[in-house]
């Protein structure tokens, strides 16, 4: 149920803050965890290839990056990589929305 | 004036963004239109104007500037910049609506309530902004240097003063329509120059301008050689694919531009680096606070959904124009960096392969799309700040009971003061590259905001003395580490200095967070706060 509330000010804080909010009863922590769970494993998909790809092209694993594949280093396949798997991340997640 | 065409095309680009600014002003009548346009923008208008607010002088001049000097090891910058949507989208964008109204700061006073917490958000925002803003000065300094001719100091104060006009002539809503409008001249203006260099030097193959890369070694590395070279037929200078053979032919092994590893220092700077840049958007309050001009959570992500897919061609297309402005420009970045000019070299590489591709017309449209970067960028920081100044500060603490028109005056003249600052910072900064200087606010951003936000959202064992601990931990570490990095000192109480001040900034902010909130109680209205935040 979505209802206008005011939220009364704290002690010390001249003025109350005025919100769009749902009522606290509505609060399900259940679906809140679960939504958290899901952004979790949305962000590992993601900083997984982000960080692998990071890292190799460091000085200490740099002959990872440097691995030639069709003639052109790892490094560029890996960069390009964190793009692509962001646009699937990010389209994943609207649908996780959509589906909520 | 050293280039009237293409001034001229300059011209008529500020001259339609002010235009779009006077024509916006029936639009703004309160302040709630001034700082958000009244929450009325269009998930597709606001995923554009996110896009020109975050492309500044960084992602148009800095990073394919920095990718002709040096090669692969640049375009790092531009994936973590890419990177830092996708956190945003996935972690903040949603509960960040919901939860806050015109400022990060009202989030967390949302929670925790308290005029300490307003203070504390408004003393970081503004940090952060003065900060980005010194990049966005220093490019368009540089860029009316190139166009005009005139002395830097007169370049840099014009192009302040035009960014703080802007705000003058302006709220929210012109903001919108200036920065989608110069998003999209932003991308076209990259696209273009993919394609002119495409077809005009490498035969409209775009994979030839990577394997021409490979056969190239980054300027940076070649002019350290180029006193060893032998010197060119008498009357005769090398063009750039000659000096490009002749160095790589005498130096075989020199690294060539698509080899990794090779500017980055280590794995411990590149760590920070992709940490900094990965967190930072989730504490840049210019960027936090355009989600808080469309109507709900839902419309907040789909118009990141549009800014993430056009950052991703963007910073793409970035790494082919760089590789082609190396090849293409190669020994007139070898004369700049012997004339110890690297920082000119790195920002104006970008308007200089314009003017190579397609004279002053294309000059010209790469001039609007640079300036139209900054002033997007530079309009949008100025707004958050002078937001966080009149709405946490002015109107929530030192006057609840001030009227609109006070309000917007204050907000109006802390623009101009702290644009005063930037520029001041921007003498002392002028050599740096923009792109580097963007990437030390995204480490400061993720050691204060990006951590206390995210806490905030999701845990509910956070304090209120926790987030105090953490704002403040986070700046203090930040900033020394950032200003021990641009004075060149090389450790703070024995630890290592490092490119980007993230790493210490995140651990510490992060640290003082947890610590502090399990020692103390106040949770603050944590179930109302976490049912309004996660109510879709």
């Amino acid at each position: 149920m979505t209802t206008e509330q005011t939220v009364q000010a704290p002690p010390g804080q001249k003025e109350a803050i005025h919100y769009s909010a749902v009522a606290v009863a509505d609060y399900d922590e259940a679906a809140t965890k679960r939504k958290l769970w899901t952004a979790i494993r949305l962000l590992v998909i993601f900083c997984v290839v982000y960080f692998v790809a990071a890292m190799i092209a460091t000085p200490e694993f740099k002959h990872i990056a440097n691995i030639q594949v069709f003639n052109i280093p790892l490094a560029f396949y890996t960069g390009i990589l964190v793009f692509v798997v962001g646009i699937i991340v990010t389209r994943m997640c609207l649908n996780q929305d959509q589906k909520g | 004036m050293n280039n009237p065409i293409a001034f001229s095309i300059l011209a008529i680009s500020l001259i339609a963004v002010v235009y779009v600014s006077w024509w916006s002003k029936k639009y703004t009548s309160t302040t709630t239109d001034f700082y958000v346009a009244g929450g009325k923008i269009s998930p597709r208008l606001n995923g554009w104007a996110m896009f020109g607010d975050y492309c500044s002088a960084a992602s148009f001049l800095g990073v394919a500037g920095a990718i002709a000097l040096t090669g692969i090891d640049s375009w790092w910058v531009a994936i973590g910049f890419f990177g830092a949507w996708i956190f945003v989208l996935v972690i903040l964008a949603g509960p960040l609506k919901s939860s806050g109204k015109f400022t990060v700061g009202d989030v967390l006073v949302g929670r925790f309530g308290g005029n300490s917490l307003k203070f504390l958000a408004m003393l970081t925002t503004v940090v952060i902004g003065t900060l980005y803003l010194v990049p966005q000065i220093v490019g368009a300094g540089h860029l009316f240097q190139l166009l005009l001719g005139w002395d830097y100091m007169v370049t840099v104060f014009v192009s302040a003063t035009i960014m703080g006009l802007m705000v003058v002539l302006g709220g929210m809503m012109g903001t919108t329509y200036n920065q989608a409008i110069q998003g999209v001249i932003l991308l076209v203006a990259m696209l273009l120059l993919m394609v002119l260099s495409t077809i005009i030097y490498f035969g409209g193959n775009p994979i030839a301008i990577i394997t021409q890369a490979m056969s190239t070694v980054p300027p940076t590395s070649a002019v350290r050689v180029m006193g060893q070279l032998p010197p060119p037929a008498e009357g005769t200078t090398y063009g750039a694919l000659a000096l490009a053979e002749a160095i790589r032919n005498g130096f075989q092994n020199l690294p060539n531009a698509l080899t990794p590893g090779v500017s980055v220092p280590n794995a411990l700077n590149q760590f920070s680096l992709v940490l900094g840049l990965l967190l930072g958007v989730a504490g840049l309050p210019h960027i936090l606070i355009r989600f808080y001009t469309v109507k709900d959570a839902k419309d907040a992500k789909k118009g990141a959904e549009l800014t993430i897919i056009g950052l991703a061609v963007f910073y793409i297309a970035v790494l082919f124009v760089g590789y082609a402005t190396m090849t293409i420009l190669y020994p007139y970045l070898i004369e700049m960096l012997q004339a110890g000019q690297r920082g000119r070299a790195t920002n104006m590489a970008i308007p200089l392969i314009g003017m190579e591709l397609g004279g002053e017309a294309v000059l010209g449209i790469i001039a609007a799309g640079a300036m139209a970067a900054m002033l997007s960028t530079s309009v949008g920081l100025l707004i958050s700040m002078s937001t966080s100044l009149s709405h946490d500060v002015y109107s929530g603490v030192l006057r609840p009971n001030s009227t609109d028109r006070e309000r917007v005056v204050f907000a109006k003249i802390g623009a101009a003061i702290l644009t005063g600052v930037a520029l001041v910072a921007s003498i002392w900064l002028k050599d740096q590259n923009v792109a580097i200087l963007v990437a030390m606010c995204f480490g400061i951003a993720s050691s204060t905001f990006a951590p206390v936000l995210i806490l905030a959202m999701w845990w509910k064992g956070l304090t209120k003395e926790g987030v105090i601990a953490g704002l403040v931990v986070g700046l203090v570490v930040s900033l020394t580490f950032t200003f021990a990095r641009f004075s060149n000192v090389p450790e703070v109480f024995g630890i290592t200095v490092l490119g980007n001040p993230a790493l210490y900034g995140v651990i510490s902010s992060v640290t003082a967070i947890v610590a502090v909130s399990l020692l103390t109680k106040n949770t603050g209205r944590v179930r109302e706060f976490m049912a309004l935040a996660h109510r879709n």
